[in-house]
């Protein structure tokens, strides 16, 4: 018997992770390095490979169920019959402590090393996370103090129970051709619809969310050819991506929303707001592609060339203001979540969008005609796309401009860039027409 | 001569001065020995002032005493035994040995109580003969401070009142020369600190303070003024310091004419002269070895004593309320 | 029940308790005759002779002292000290004496009662316009209490005449014109040690002492305009603190302002926020809140005098604060 646990990989502000998706069912022959289940951290989805080839004897940790770094899975018990009749699986009890196997390529240096100071939380905070075992780490304070709150732990655990309550809208959705949205929280607001950045996926946004309170479910997008997306062959264009976009949230069943949208993700906001087939409450663009002809040319060519942590990570660097942010761990899960087939594709939609280091398509016009509360937000410190390009946007637009920060506010300044996500949420909710 | 001791009287102060003495020599080899606890203020040389003082006074009459209160506490009739567990230290001490030597105090004797902040033992007094004025018992407070005390700025306010509300309390200055080391000539511009009582309109009186038979005379004088709801009455009894200010003391500013001037009028052996012709020295000796008897079997009581254990007190709320936080 | 001022629901708890023990008396400067400063002792003399109500001279220091021993000697004394600033000259008999006899002697009580006034806003000046309650209530062995409602002044006034510690009573001179409903049964005490909830909210718990338990209160209403629920608490007694209604609160709101009109370096707000700490560490949600007087004098023209103490704006404001 062998278990299946998770070590390290995309966990270094994380000592637990949530389960996604289990690709085997007990029973079920699995082979060694076959994909076994996915987990969701901090940045990433992670996936894990089976240790050794056998049957997949029991799953012990549920989809949607949060677990330590280290926590068995599930396990293989020897076999070799494809297919085997699922008989009763043994009970977690009946099965021997075995010494944890090393199930994942553990790269990542442990994740102790990567915790960089005391977490700062209220006693009550720090109380009751305990109690309903949540991981204060993975929690990014709402309050302007740094400070961990009752109302953030409650946050998490809204949104750990989310996908268990709503199964039909969370996780990847089924319609094949459609892309990966995931929603999270269950709040009876307008949910908000985060685009995420060339080269990322829906997890980007994690540090974000448990900052954003409970009113408003978010609906994490997998752009095409990223995350759990599969890739649209023939994108070409803002509008191209925005349009199986607008197709998924249709087919979700979401007709209204408030749209967040970071870099490339920006340029694709601009473009599902143009066609109407998503009622827009507000819009908030985070350095946002479209603006401007320029873009790091180098920086396209290097992310996408790369396919080992070595020649990611200066990539990888040039995209914030602290590089401490980018660890090894971190490195390994981009390198992870993206595959050679998501690399190959990403390489082709960065070639028709971003032909010789120059942002092809022309979205600042589309932008002023976008009539709700906008706001754009951009890194003083951006080395990927010029921060000057904010100022093509429109008159009432709010730019807001953060300081030491590079080219993913959303990450190296989460509470802030959640705080700007609500005011222009409210901001709507007063001007606009129609319920928040 | 009027408000003259008995014999009988007489005889119980000169015991109680032995016992006095005796306490206070046996305290003094004890501290040589390493058997005390903190300073001890001895009253060797001025017995005769709380004692005579004292022997005027009846069980429900208040005493309020300084730092330097042995002669007070014994004189107003604290059992020997619990005065000396408690400035032992001792759970058999009058107060279980909480609260030394300078802050006996027995409620039922009426001793309450040592008073170790200078000054202090004059408002308390002056209170409870506010408190007897208002409830129109006969009683007396009586007052013991030093010619330091004198010095506090509470004095003046506390005889002012005594003396505006004619209130029964009796002020025993014992004037004994010094302030810690500082002599009154150094204090004060009055060698006589008792001419301030006529500010006070209340009478006043210069006392032998090392005659018990004068004390008792003067102070019994002031007393029955004092019952008689006719006010206080300032008794200024002039004695001396013989020991230090305390056993911390290192001595050097008493002149060895003086010590020896006052040895000469030691209370004790006043006291004996002045019982000479109507009762023997066998008699006298045998009182005094059955004193010195006494105070040494409640010397070997208390150090053979338990000590106290330490208990949070919690009687009272403004103390229990303060647990520490776990 | 009738419609009276603090200073005469004080003058009607007073009067009562005289009557009803012939050991109480009263002395202080200006009580007898005149009726007092604050006219709290009004008509006493006349109805209790001056015995046992009586004009002394200026003198607090003899006078507190005075007071620890006849309270030890079969009397029960109130005595009035003009202005709470005044207390720095009682301090000797309060932690020399009284604060220690209890525990030493064991078989002594100390029933007596130091009424005082304190608190800003009169245009009084920087003598007379302090609130020390952290010197007294500092003291171990005595009993502090702040009522702020004429009911609570009188009901506290009996209760304190008849506790057998010594019992220092604050009072606010901005109080005691003050009218409400005060109950005529001589008989109705309010319990020393007893907080009371003066409004119930979910959000962050207000404790406050005397004056400022009326400023929490309008600063309540400022919160509410917000959709902040506030609770607010008088506390009435300083000293023994009542630990289980402080702590229930907070375990609701899991938020605390502590208001004091005092100064804030080892003041009274302080202790609270400690006390707090002690005890309701686990259910804070954030730091304790303190709202007082700056660390400074308080000065004399009305603008300046404002500017120093503590308002209802700035307690919402530390509310607020506490809530992010």
């Amino acid at each position: 018997m062998t278990d299946i646990t998770v070590v390290g990989a995309g966990g270094e502000y994380m000592e637990s992770v949530v389960v996604v998706s289990w690709h085997k069912t007990p029973g079920e022959y699995v082979a060694a390095g076959e994909l076994v289940v996915t987990v969701e951290t901090a940045k990433a989805a992670t996936e894990i490979e089976a240790p050794v080839s056998g049957i997949l004897a029991d799953i012990r940790a549920q989809i949607g169920e949060e677990v330590a770094i280290g926590t068995v899975l599930g396990t293989i018990r020897d076999g070799t019959v494809e297919s085997a009749p699922a008989t009763a699986a043994p009970t977690a009890a009946a099965v021997p402590a075995a010494p944890a196997a090393p199930a994942l390529v553990p790269v990542a240096p442990p994740v102790a090393t990567a915790r960089p100071t005391r977490i700062n939380a209220s006693p009550l905070a720090r109380r009751i996370a305990a109690s309903r075992g949540i991981d204060l780490s993975a929690i990014v304070p709402s309050s302007p103090s740094g400070r961990i709150k009752l109302r953030d732990v409650e946050a998490v655990d809204r949104a750990r129970e989310a996908p268990e309550r709503h199964s039909v809208a969370s996780g990847p959705t089924s319609p094949a051709p459609s892309i990966s949205l995931t929603r999270r929280g269950s709040g009876s607001r307008t949910p908000f619809v985060f685009l995420h950045g060339f080269g990322a996926d829906g997890f980007s946004w994690q540090p974000l969310l448990a900052t954003l309170g409970a009113d408003h479910a978010a609906v994490l997008v997998d752009l095409p050819g990223h995350g759990r997306s599969p890739a649209l062959s023939n994108a070409g264009s803002f509008e191209d991506l925005a349009s199986a976009v607008a197709q998924a949230l249709t087919e979700t069943g979401i007709g209204e929303c408030h749209l967040v949208g970071h870099s490339l993700g920006g340029g694709v906001a601009i473009a599902l707001a143009e066609t109407g087939r998503v009622a827009l409450r507000s819009l908030t663009l985070i350095a946002p592609a479209g603006l401007g002809p320029e873009i790091d040319g180098d920086f396209l060519d290097g992310f996408c060339r790369a396919t080992r942590a070595e020649s990611l990570r200066p990539w990888l660097l040039r995209l914030f203001a602290d590089p401490s942010i980018v660890s090894p761990g971190y490195v390994q899960a981009t390198l992870k979540a993206r595959g050679e087939d998501h690399r190959r594709a990403q390489t082709t939609l960065a070639d028709r969008l971003f032909p010789d280091g120059t942002q092809a398509w022309e979205m600042r016009a589309a932008l002023r005609r976008v009539a709700v509360a906008q706001k754009i937000i951009w890194g003083e410190c951006d080395r990927i796309i010029p921060m000057r390009h904010a100022l093509g946007a429109g008159p009432e637009t709010a730019i807001h401009l953060l300081p030491h920060v590079g080219h993913m506010p959303h990450v190296e300044a989460p509470a802030t860039v959640a705080r700007l996500i609500l005011q222009n949420a409210r901001c709507a909710g007063r001007n606009g027409a129609g319920a928040t | 001569m009027k408000n003259s001791p008995s014999l009988d009287e007489q005889l119980e102060m000169h015991r109680k001065m032995v016992i006095v003495r005796r306490l206070e020599e046996r305290l003094g080899e004890l501290h040589k020995a390493g058997r005390t606890r903190g300073p001890i203020h001895r009253c060797d040389g001025q017995e005769a002032v709380g004692i005579g003082a004292t022997a005027v006074l009846g069980t429900s009459d208040f005493v309020t005493s300084t730092h330097r209160g042995h002669a007070h506490y014994i004189g107003k009739g604290v059992d020997i035994r619990g005065v000396t567990a408690e400035i032992l230290g001792r759970a058999t001490g009058t107060c279980g040995g909480r609260a030394g030597h300078m802050l006996i105090g027995d409620r039922d004797n009426g001793m309450i109580g040592g008073n170790a902040i200078v000054g202090g033992s004059i408002p308390a007094a002056t209170g409870m003969a506010l408190s007897i004025q208002v409830r129109g018992t006969a009683d007396v407070a009586m007052c013991f401070f030093g010619d330091g005390a004198a010095q506090t700025g509470i004095c003046h306010e506390s005889m002012n009142m005594a003396g505006l509300w004619k209130l029964p309390v009796v002020f025993i200055l014992e004037h004994n020369q010094f302030g810690l080391t500082v002599h009154h000539t150094v204090q004060s511009p009055v060698a006589d600190l008792s001419i301030r009582a006529a500010g006070y309109a209340m009478p006043a009186e210069i006392v032998d303070g090392n005659d018990t038979v004068a004390m008792y005379r003067a102070v019994a004088t002031a007393v029955e003024r004092a019952r008689r709801g006719e006010g206080p009455t300032l008794i200024e009894a002039k004695t001396y310091r013989m020991q230090g200010f305390s056993t911390s003391d290192m001595g050097g500013y008493q002149s060895d004419a003086d010590l020896a001037e006052w040895n000469r009028r030691d209370p004790i052996q006043v006291s004996r002269r002045g019982l000479a012709d109507a009762v023997s020295a066998e008699r006298l000796d045998q009182i005094e070895a059955g004193a010195v008897a006494e105070v040494d079997a409640a010397v070997e009581e208390a150090l053979a004593a338990p000590l106290p254990t330490f208990e949070l007190f919690t009687r009272s709320s403004p103390y229990a309320t303060a647990p520490e936080a776990v | 029940m009738a419609m009276m001022r603090y200073a005469e629901a004080l003058n009607q708890a007073l009067r009562e308790e005289m009557q009803r023990d012939s050991s109480v008396f009263l002395f202080g400067e200006d009580i007898g005759r005149y009726g007092g400063v604050f006219k709290v002792t009004k008509g006493l003399m006349d109805e209790f002779g001056e015995s046992r109500v009586r004009d002394t001279p200026i003198s607090e220091q003899a006078l507190a002292a005075m007071a620890v021993t006849a309270s030890m000697t079969g009397t029960r004394p109130v005595l009035e000290i003009m202005y709470a600033d005044f207390m720095p000259l009682v301090l000797d008999a309060l932690i020399n004496q009284a604060s220690i006899y209890e525990y030493l002697w064991q078989n002594v009580t100390m029933p007596f009662v130091l009424r005082t006034q304190g608190g800003g806003g009169a245009g009084a000046g920087a003598q007379h316009s302090k609130s020390l309650d952290s010197l007294v209530a500092h003291i171990p062995g005595i009993k502090v209490v702040a009522p702020v409602t004429p009911a609570d002044a009188k009901g506290l006034l009996k209760s304190a005449i008849r506790d057998s510690q010594p019992v220092i009573f604050l009072e606010h001179k901005l109080l005691y014109n003050l009218r409400d409903e005060v109950s005529d049964d001589p008989e109705l005490l309010v319990p020393i040690g007893k907080a009371k909830t003066v409004r119930e909210g979910t959000d962050v718990s207000i404790f406050a002492t005397s004056r400022m338990v009326l400023e929490s209160q309008k600063a309540a209403e400022l919160l509410a305009q917000d959709g902040i629920s506030a609770e607010v608490i008088d506390l009435r007694t300083l000293r023994p603190l009542d630990l289980d209604a402080i702590t229930a609160s907070i375990a609701r709101t899991h938020h605390a302002v502590v208001v004091n009109e005092g100064w804030r370096f080892c003041g009274y707000a302080a202790e609270l926020s400690a006390t707090i700490m002690d005890f309701a560490f686990d259910n804070l949600d954030a730091p304790v809140a303190r709202v007082t007087l700056p660390d400074m004098p308080v000065p004399y023209a009305e603008p300046l005098e404002l500017s120093v103490l503590p308002n209802a704006a700035r307690i919402a404001d530390a509310a607020r604060a506490t809530l992010k």
